[in-house]
């Protein structure tokens, strides 16, 4: 019985153990800015839930797609019904990992530079990504950063003839997020 | 064709091509709804709205998130876990649900509100979802934005 009781208290203590390197936040901030001659386009999404396991590398995040706030209310309807069709497609996510991640030292403050590799899903289309980034370590406290382009295309996501001059053809996607909280 | 004729279609083509370009600007400069002043769809308390969103998907997406061109606004009423500000300055109200670690997450867009954790209060916005994803074994939040706290 004892052997028992105490093999359970080890499988307890190995899965907390692996628990305990999990932080994450459910309001990181993911943006995208297009540009052409004729306009600029920017939108922010501000309810992203994100993950980052110190131990494995493992790198997740998800946000819904009508999270994303345009200055302009036009440019959100297009968004959401002619480009991304948020009701068929809800949900962006980014399941990888940090592939380099021996050079982030989580005990000693500083801002580390990672590549983050994984499967980027948007639209429905689920494409292999790698993307420079960084992770930050202040106070004890993680943050991470990205930017990086994709092509719209590439993510089955079309433009009408009218308004190709007004979208770019690649948009810079930017990532900041603060762990703050542990799982 | 008399000359005068011409001048008559003529006159109509340019008042038609005006009338267009004016729509157009309208549309392209028209300014977001207002949420605080919107009568919500419904009236609801961040318990149940999180259980409707957990049990019954479907049936929390046709009640409470508009389509893909028209937001839904509700209103939910519930007691304050914690308040943060984000990233970028805008203050953060999770309101407690019957799930640990699962909040109604409401992005304020009155900065001029102030709230305190403890308090119940109720709030106004747009319901964008329930953002859950198993894979990572983090507790769901429905996601609310552009809110109000209501008097």
């Amino acid at each position: 019985m004892k052997r028992i009781i105490f093999s359970l208290a080890i499988v307890v203590i190995s899965c907390s153990n692996s628990n305990a390197q999990k932080f994450y936040t459910k309001n990181g901030s993911i943006s995208f800015f297009s540009t052409t001659s004729v306009e600029d386009i920017k939108a922010d999404n501000n309810q992203v839930t994100a993950l980052v396991n110190t131990q494995t590398g493992e790198l997740q995040f998800s946000l819904l797609t009508k999270g994303f706030h345009f200055k302009k209310a036009l440019m959100e309807e297009h968004f959401n019904s002619d480009y991304m069709e948020s009701d068929k497609f809800p949900k962006s996510t980014f399941k990888g990992v940090i592939t380099d991640l021996s050079k982030v030292n989580f005990a000693k403050d500083g801002t580390y530079a990672v590549a983050a590799s994984g499967d980027l899903t948007i639209h429905g289309v689920t494409r292999k990504t790698t993307a420079n980034s960084s992770i930050t370590i202040k106070d004890g406290k993680i943050s991470g950063a990205s930017k990086f382009k994709i092509t719209i295309a590439e993510y089955g996501i079309s433009v009408p003839k009218i308004y190709q001059d007004n979208i770019a053809k690649t948009v810079e996607i930017t990532v900041a997020c603060n762990f703050d909280q542990k799982l | 064709m008399t000359r005068k004729a011409k001048k008559n279609i003529l006159f109509i083509i340019l008042v038609i091509v005006l009338a267009a370009a004016a729509f157009g600007y309208y549309l392209y400069n028209k300014k977001h709804f207002s949420v605080q002043d919107s009568t919500p769809v419904a009236d609801i308390t961040a318990v149940v709205l999180h259980q409707t969103f957990v049990r019954d998907s479907s049936g929390a997406k046709d009640k409470f998130i508009g389509d893909e061109n028209n937001h839904k606004v509700i209103k939910v009423t519930g007691e304050v876990a914690e308040t943060k500000k984000n990233q970028q300055g805008n203050t953060i109200v999770l309101l407690k649900t019957a799930s640990d670690g699962a909040f109604i997450n409401c992005t304020l867009e009155d900065s001029t509100a102030i709230v305190k954790a403890g308090s119940k209060i109720a709030i106004q916005g747009i319901c964008n979802g329930y953002n859950f994803d198993a894979d990572m074994g983090i507790p769901g939040d429905v996601i609310v934005t552009r809110c109000y706290v209501l008097k």
